[in-house]
């Protein structure tokens, strides 16, 4: 066992670590993430519609009839989502590297702007590509401003001001070079792409990345997420925070693609989003162990009912690192089955119960870090999602059992020695 | 004394801020403790004294370390996991005695 983990610490941590210091996937990792309450806050304006629909008559009629009203944050919210994502990468790309320049949030929008929409015959804005399909190009619009302007300072293309001028003057001196060179990039990406292809930049790069889009949201890429983050749980490592820097663009951008179907009347496609996830996948916290916790409430072994009573609040909110660590979890040669593998037996469960249809797929983004069923049904507005999200507890309590007993046995056996 | 915690959400860090301070108050000590998450670490340079880190964010430690330029070092999973603010109290004395 001590093999193994030395085996796994040596090759698990330098990857972990590496993937920590990669400086452009933590910021579009952060700034993904940052933006889900604007997510959100999009989502609640949608929920009159669905509650509209599910009960129907005289609700259904007057939401129907003031929908203008209800969604129409929603235009600004979810629907223009990569705007805000940029302006989040590009501020967290640049504070990775010392950039203090107050406007290099503002010049990754300029660029992201550039890039993305376009403007009619009329002089109207085109704003389709600033949503859910944008998020990709948002990551793409916060590097390239952000490297532009580290390039720029570092090779001294930059106009300097007099240390006396006021660094807010300074900044918009600082800026400006840059600030032409991403102009003179973007424009020309943009008119390359209108006038040799016929398409948009947006739209080129969902080409490209159609085929991971689409296989990152199948029951092998669920499973094999699910089960990676187990895993790394297992080795004391935070799973979700390690392998989400892959996986939380994609889910966030499928939420969002759910959300505008669901606002343009349609139903949605997605079954992996970033509620998904947390509200089925991690019920109570990673390996989703209220039931385990319960079991330790309720044990004759001392230490086990001591962590177990720690445990059951902060669990019941979905955070369950004094389980995690306390319990442990970690390299405990008889929890770590049922708590890698059962999460991937669920994941494979649900994400079928949806894709069947038994189930509603998540319509947008819920609040998260709530008890069991709660965000599930936030998310899809179906009591079966809720009962659900329990049955994940309930059965992964059914894998813990055997393997808590033993473990339990053990315990008691130690406890009788040291008595 | 500041003592600055870490964890990914600056969730479960912060069952333990509460026990630290608790513990500090018995032994008569004046601290200053926060808990943050990992992502707005480069927000904290240059206000604390020594950094405590989740121990699911041990891969993590080199990194806030190169940032934060104070001792950082990953909490002991036990005294995580039972939010033990004594233990943990003692730890971030002795990171800072070197």
């Amino acid at each position: 066992m001590n093999k193994i983990q030395a085996w796994l610490q040596k090759w698990l941590m330098p990857i972990a670590t590496a993937l920590e210091n990669q400086r452009h996937l933590q910021a579009i990792k952060d700034g993904i993430v940052g933006i889900v309450p604007i997510i959100i806050i999009g989502s609640f304006c949608l929920v009159p519609t669905g509650i509209g629909n599910l009960i129907g008559g005289g609700v259904q009629e007057w939401v129907n009839a003031h929908n203008s009203i209800i969604t129409f944050p929603t235009y600004f919210t979810t629907n223009i989502m990569s705007l805000y994502a940029v302006l989040y990468i590009a501020n967290s790309l640049a504070k990775s590297y010392d950039i203090k320049n107050v406007l290099v949030g503002a010049s990754a929008i300029l660029v992201h702007l550039l890039l993305s929409v376009t403007i009619t015959e009329e002089g109207a804005w085109t704003v389709s590509y600033l949503g859910a399909e944008g998020l990709f190009v948002a990551m793409i619009s916060a590097i390239l401003a952000v490297e532009v302007m580290r390039l720029c300072s570092k090779h001294n293309l930059t106009i300097k001001m007099p240390d006396s001028v006021p660094p807010m003057v300074a900044d918009s001196f600082s800026i400006l070079i840059p600030l032409v060179i991403d102009v003179v990039i973007a424009t020309a990406i943009a008119t390359l792409c209108q006038n040799l292809g016929g398409t948009t930049f947006p739209q080129v790069i969902m080409n490209i990345l159609a085929p991971a889009i689409s296989s990152m949201d199948s029951l092998p890429a669920v499973m094999i997420v699910i089960f990676i983050t187990q895993l790394l749980w297992v080795f004391g490592l935070h799973g979700a925070a390690i392998t989400s820097s892959v996986w939380a663009p994609f889910a966030i951008a499928n939420a969002t693609a759910n959300a505008a179907a669901v606002a343009a009347g349609a139903d949605p496609t997605h079954v992996f989003t970033f509620g998904f996830y947390y509200g089925f996948l991690q019920v109570s916290g990673s390996g989703m162990t209220l039931g385990l916790v319960i079991m330790m409430m309720l044990s004759k072994a001392k230490s086990l009912k001591t962590i177990g009573r720690v445990g059951i609040i902060p669990s019941l909110f979905g955070v369950n690192e004094p389980i995690i660590f306390g319990a442990p979890i970690i390299m405990n040669p008889f929890l770590m089955i049922p708590f890698v593998f059962g999460p991937v037996i669920v994941a494979a469960i649900d994400y079928l119960a949806m894709a069947s249809g038994l189930v509603g797929l998540p319509l947008w983004e819920a609040p998260g870090f709530l008890p069991p069923g709660f965000q599930a049904f936030l998310l899809t507005l179906d009591w079966k999602a809720a009962v659900l999200a329990i049955f994940n507890v309930v059965l992964m309590t059914i894998f813990y059992y055997p393997f808590f007993k033993m473990m339990e046995a053990d315990e008691l056996k130690k406890e009788a020695a040291n008595s | 004394m500041k003592i600055l915690l870490c964890c990914n959400a600056g969730m479960s860090s912060s069952i333990l801020v509460k026990k630290i301070r608790e513990a500090a108050e018995k032994r008569g000590m004046e601290i200053t403790i926060q808990a943050v998450a990992n992502a707005g670490i480069k927000d904290e340079v240059g206000k604390w004294d020594v950094c405590l880190v989740g121990p699911q964010l041990m891969y993590a430690v080199s990194n806030i370390k190169s940032q934060l330029n104070i001792p950082v070092a990953s909490i002991e999973p036990r005294t995580y996991a039972l939010a033990d603010g004594d233990k943990a109290l003692d730890f971030a004395i002795s990171l800072i005695k070197g």
